[in-house]
């Protein structure tokens, strides 16, 4: 049973998470003010923060900050500030996700558990021979099988292609035609959207958020390609 | 030093001894000037006001034997006698030896007989004289010169061993000849109050003095110029400041002092020639008490000038040190006046009229320079001048000229804090270029305040969109969670799906609103890139593919050969085509064709998407665009009506172009967007 730390100034938020996670079987702590949760998880076992960034006494970002000094615990940034700016900041600070208010309360749970997954049991998993990993995606190209935070994906052969070539070259750029001939080794004559349907199908399978994606990302105009060591 | 030079009494104390050591100068200068003709002579007898002296009284002594021959001739008449008679008796006043330390005899040519004589004993001349001086003289020419008493008779001089002897030169050896003896009393013997006496005294005086003098007046002139420097150093500063200050004396006209310092050195001049006079006589008569006097007077005089010098050179010192020696001339002030207002007079006409004015000027200045010109040769100077400074005119007025076109160059090109250098310009042009800085300033100004209220917007856009998320937050979440709960009123049910959809609904909303703020405030970031416009298409329409099959909607792709680059930003680009194929799919008709073309235009590239709207559209495509506004009035569609206006407002960030066309239920979006090179 894990303890996650709920920390935002509306009280309603704070409630309405705590119901979620109550009803998936967590522990949760709360706080309503960066203070508070420092304090919180000084005098508790805490597995997870969730974390709002404008609170009054001292913010979601310091207390961030803060905790970094002398905790790996995950964080997650719960934001209605929706800046590229804003994010960029938060993740360079130290937190290791973030969500954008108004949320899916869905999404915050699966993004809970991926962080969990990989904080406590995928924390140092190890790397055998054909192990490909890039953030919470493993690809084990022995099994021809592919794990998200542990959970097995059920891929096409051609999904599973795209996945290989892009995850076995991190963040470099491919773009539609380069994929079609080195996946389907054809001449990209006529292939027109067809890789992009694919890479939409196989990031709804990977991603959390497919229409916000963290490691399968589209570069519009140029191509795809997998984030570099991902989020 | 410094409050020593700032002290008034130290300096009034200063000027007081100028004065003395100035008169001091003078006075001494001038005894020796007194002096100056003793030098070189041991003896009072040496001089040549001594040797003058002797010839003086031997000439008297001439007159009075001269006077006695004509006495004897009888033919004389009666007033020539008379008048003769007096002289006679005159000199022989003179020539008493109560009256005077010259004594002489005149003998007969062999010495017998004495003719005449002031010894009082028959003997001794040589006894009583340090010096005798011999005369021969023929008794006609005696006569002679005296009847031509004004004439003075050449004597041709022959010097013997001992004596001087004078003959005239028409003398003839068979005449009568008389010899004149005479000498001056040896200075101890010296009675009576004459001029030799006289000379000894100033000689003695003078003689023995002169170093002294010398020295005195030397070191005095020297303190006078040491104070006078000091003076014209401390000239102009006040006990209370320290930069020099012009006082009453230096606000008078410099051309005031000029002529006051003039009159007074042509008075001292003029004085002088008298002067001159004066002590060339009492130098002559070794009048002491003369002498005395005027070296008084001299003094004063000397004295009065050297002031007025001083006070003229301190209120010069004084002028050029505060930097004012033009402008407190009368002249530099009539001068500046007049060119005032005369310039201002130029200033105010209006510029055709001063053209016009410049090249009647320059007309005359050459009517000038060809006809008034008195040389006969050198004739094409005058003209060339003319020209040149004509020329020096015009250059310096196109460079002010091109100075201020560069300037308003750049601030047309968008510097509005560049400020034109005014300094050096044309008048007109300074003008010019003033008013263009005020613009440019004014300029700055505004946009300014425009940048400010687009901060302001931008926070505002931020600040309402986390107010509006936060409780919207709230609400999807306990929605979601009334949802969860057991209803057993199938009433309630439909409720919460109406609050379900419509808080989605709101969330769209809201998301929309704020990205439409954003990309017409131009509050966005822009990251331009080269952009594939195909590759780009390819990627949208794989992202759309479904949602179009679900309306049956087929995709007519028309793209050129090759990759079409553009210069934009990706994500910016993706939004748009994301708005119009969402467009496409909620208000296309179903089962219809939509025509996505990619044309290649000169230097831009530009994609149309064409469909067949289910609605009727009522609307101009312009109001298309505005916010809010949809194909049709009922409002029961998902969607915001944003979704245009921010297609248009991020097209136009990325610099490109984006029109609507409808054509009955044909609905046409052209986006056109620089190519990238």
């Amino acid at each position: 049973m894990h303890t996650i730390l709920i920390c935002d100034d509306d009280r309603d938020i704070v409630s309405a998470l705590d119901i979620y996670l109550a009803s998936e079987g967590y522990r949760t702590l709360k706080a309503y003010n960066g203070l508070e949760a420092i304090q919180a998880v000084e005098r508790n076992e805490v597995h997870l923060i969730l974390m709002d960034i404008m609170m009054p006494e001292l913010d979601g970002i310091r207390a961030t900050a803060r905790l970094r000094e002398g905790s790996n615990i995950p964080i997650i940034l719960l934001t209605a500030k929706s800046e590229d700016a804003d994010k960029i900041l938060g993740l360079n600070i130290g937190a290791d996700d973030y969500i954008t208010k108004p949320f899916n309360p869905l999404e915050v749970i699966a993004r809970v558990k991926s962080q969990l997954r990989r904080y406590t049991s995928l924390g140092g998993a190890e790397k055998g021979p054909g192990l490909l990993t890039v953030g919470p995606i493993a690809m084990d190209d022995g099994a021809k099988q592919v794990t998200v935070d542990g959970e097995p994906v059920a891929l096409t052969p051609i999904e599973y292609n795209i996945l290989r070539l892009l995850m076995t070259h991190p963040g470099q750029v491919f773009s539609s035609a380069q994929i079609y001939e080195q996946v389907w080794n054809d001449p990209a004559y006529g292939s027109e959207n067809t890789v992009a349907v694919h890479i939409r199908h196989l990031r709804e399978k990977i991603e959390i958020d497919p229409a916000d994606p963290r490691y399968l990302k589209v570069v519009w105009g140029l191509g795809y390609k997998m984030e570099k060591g991902g989020l | 030093m410094r409050k020593l030079r700032n002290s008034l009494p130290i300096r009034v104390g200063a000027w007081l001894l100028f004065l003395v050591m100035v008169s001091g100068a003078a006075f001494f200068g001038l005894q020796c000037v007194r002096g100056i003709q003793y030098q070189g002579a041991d003896d009072a007898r040496e001089t040549g006001v001594f040797s003058q002296m002797v010839e003086e009284r031997e000439q008297q002594v001439l007159e009075l034997l001269s006077c006695q021959l004509r006495l004897k001739d009888n033919t004389l008449d009666y007033v020539a006698r008379q008048t003769c008679q007096e002289r006679l008796e005159q000199l022989g006043e003179q020539l008493d030896p109560g009256q005077t330390n010259f004594r002489y005899q005149v003998l007969s040519a062999d010495g017998s007989q004495v003719l005449l004589g002031n010894l009082e004993e028959q003997s001794g001349l040589e006894a009583l004289v340090s010096q005798i001086y011999y005369l021969r003289l023929s008794a006609s020419g005696v006569s002679q010169m005296a009847l031509e008493s004004e004439v003075i008779p050449e004597f041709s001089a022959v010097e013997t061993e001992e004596a001087l002897i004078y003959s005239t030169p028409a003398a003839g050896a068979a005449e009568e000849m008389v010899v004149l003896h005479c000498g001056v009393l040896k200075p101890e013997q010296m009675e009576a109050q004459d001029e030799f006496l006289s000379l000894e005294q100033e000689f003695a005086r003078c003689q023995k003095n002169f170093a002294f003098y010398l020295t005195l007046a030397l070191s005095f002139a020297a303190a006078a110029a040491g104070l006078l420097f000091f003076l014209l150093w401390a000239s102009g500063h006040r006990p209370e400041g320290e930069a020099a200050v012009l006082v009453w004396p230096d606000r008078i006209f410099t051309e005031v002092w000029t002529l006051l310092l003039a009159g007074g050195t042509a008075l001292l001049l003029v004085l002088l020639t008298e002067y001159e006079n004066r002590w060339i006589w009492a130098a002559y008569q070794a009048d002491s008490g003369q002498l005395d006097t005027l070296c008084i007077a001299g003094t004063a005089a000397i004295t009065g000038w050297a002031l007025l010098a001083a006070i003229f050179l301190r209120t010069v010192t004084v002028r050029l040190k505060v930097r004012a020696l033009a402008r407190t001339t009368l002249l530099c002030r009539v001068v500046s006046f007049l060119w005032r207002r005369f310039s201002v007079f130029f200033q105010e006409l209006p510029l055709t009229w001063k053209t016009l004015l410049c090249f009647l000027l320059y007309l005359a200045a050459i009517f000038a320079a060809d006809h008034l010109w008195p040389f006969r040769y050198w004739y094409p100077l005058p003209g060339a001048v003319v020209n040149l400074a004509v020329l020096m005119g015009l250059c310096w007025w196109s460079a002010g000229f091109g100075r201020v076109r560069k300037g308003t160059e750049i601030i047309a090109a968008g510097n509005l804090n560049h400020q034109i250098e005014t300094a050096h310009l044309p008048a007109d042009l300074r003008g010019h270029a003033e008013v263009l800085n005020n613009i440019s300033d004014g300029l700055a100004a505004s946009v300014n305040e425009q940048m400010k209220s687009e901060r302001f917007k931008a926070e505002l856009i931020t600040n309402v969109s986390h107010d509006l998320k936060t409780p919207l937050t709230s609400i999807i979440n306990y929605v979601d969670l009334l949802k969860a709960t057991d209803q057993t009123d199938p009433r309630a049910q439909s409720y919460i799906e109406v609050l379900d959809r419509k808080s989605l609904r709101l969330k769209k909303l809201t998301e929309d609103l704020v990205e439409a703020s954003k990309a017409s405030t131009g509050v966005l970031a822009v990251n331009r890139e080269k952009i594939g416009m195909a590759q780009l298409l390819d990627q949208a329409l794989g992202e759309y593919e479904e949602k179009l099959e679900e309306k049956h909607l087929t995709v007519v792709r028309t793209v050129p050969e090759g990759e079409s680059y553009v210069y934009a930003d990706g994500r910016h680009l993706w939004r748009v085509i994301d708005n119009l194929l969402s467009n496409c799919a909620k208000y296309a008709l179903e089962g219809t064709r939509v025509y996505i073309e990619l044309v290649r235009g000169k230097g831009s590239v530009s994609l149309s998407v064409k469909n067949i709207s289910r609605e009727a559209l009522n609307v101009p495509p312009e109001r298309l665009m505005e916010r809010f506004v949809r194909g049709e009035e009922s409002r029961s569609t998902e969607g915001s009506g944003l979704g245009l206006s921010i297609a248009r407002s991020l097209t136009e960030l990325q610099g490109g172009t984006f029109e609507l066309a409808v054509d009955g239920d044909l609905f046409k979006a052209v986006v056109t967007l620089p190519q990238s090179s």
